[in-house]
């Protein structure tokens, strides 16, 4: 391989990192490999061109990622809206809430006692999605 | 279906192939009209492979390079039917109506 083409590959593998990494990892060498066949006989112009196309592209796997997973989070499936997901999350919270409250009641600030409020609330709603999740 | 989702399905109609092989196979269909580029191409596969219209093949490793080749499923096989039926009974209206009004005017 020659520099001017190892330096336009590393500029091609620069560009796909606009892409989301699921993608990149699903298609990158793939992509690049079709991007560096047609850099073979390829003008500057039409590099330019397949710069811009991988711009575009990047913009339409973006769009079409979030898209679907607005509808897959309508459904209950995204994976930031699974359900253990979800639940450790609330654990986390409520682990972090008890530590504030631990440490305002250490500097004697007893109304730190309110908080344990919302952290009862995350319990419980940890608890109600545990549920759900098993009865699935 | 847009034109080039609908090259790139009749480009694997032929068979398997990988990413430049159906560039170029929709070059010659497309009779050097339509030039697909990595973007747009990989952007259309990614889709169609979601929607379960077209499916890996296999992977082959060519000059320490990975080419991953693609074949149309069988629901892919009647997407593509319908999609050219439909395009083919609005050629053949707008010929029969070109020829009537041909015949009209003459």
């Amino acid at each position: 391989m020659t520099d001017s083409n190892a330096r336009l590959e590393r500029r091609y593998r620069r560009m796909l990192r606009f892409y989301p990494r699921s993608y990149r990892e699903r298609h990158g060498e793939d992509m690049l490999g079709v991007l560096m066949t047609g850099a073979d006989d390829g003008k500057k112009r039409s590099r330019f061109s397949a710069a811009l196309d991988l711009l575009r592209g990047a913009l339409l796997v973006h769009t079409r990622y979030w898209w679907e997973m607005r509808t897959a989070a309508d459904r209950g499936r995204l994976a930031v809206r699974h359900p253990l997901f979800v639940i450790r999350v609330r654990l986390a919270v409520a682990l972090w809430l008890c530590v504030v409250t631990a440490l305002l009641c250490a500097h004697g600030d007893w109304w730190g006692l309110a908080i344990l409020l919302f952290v009862v609330v995350h319990l419980i709603l940890a608890g109600r999605t545990a549920v759900r999740y098993r009865a699935r | 279906m847009q034109e080039a989702t609908f090259l790139i399905l009749t480009a694997l109609a032929g068979g398997a192939q990988h990413g430049y092989g159906i560039i170029a196979d929709v070059e010659e269909i497309s009779e050097r009209r339509v030039r697909l580029q990595a973007g747009t191409l990989y952007a259309a596969l990614d889709r169609l492979r979601d929607d379960g219209l077209i499916e890996v093949d296999r992977e082959e490793i060519v000059d320490s390079r990975l080419r991953r080749y693609y074949r149309l499923t069988p629901g892919g096989g009647a997407t593509l039917g319908q999609e050219a039926q439909r395009l083919s009974a609005h050629v053949r209206t707008a010929l029969s109506r070109l020829q009537l009004s041909a015949g009209v005017s003459t």
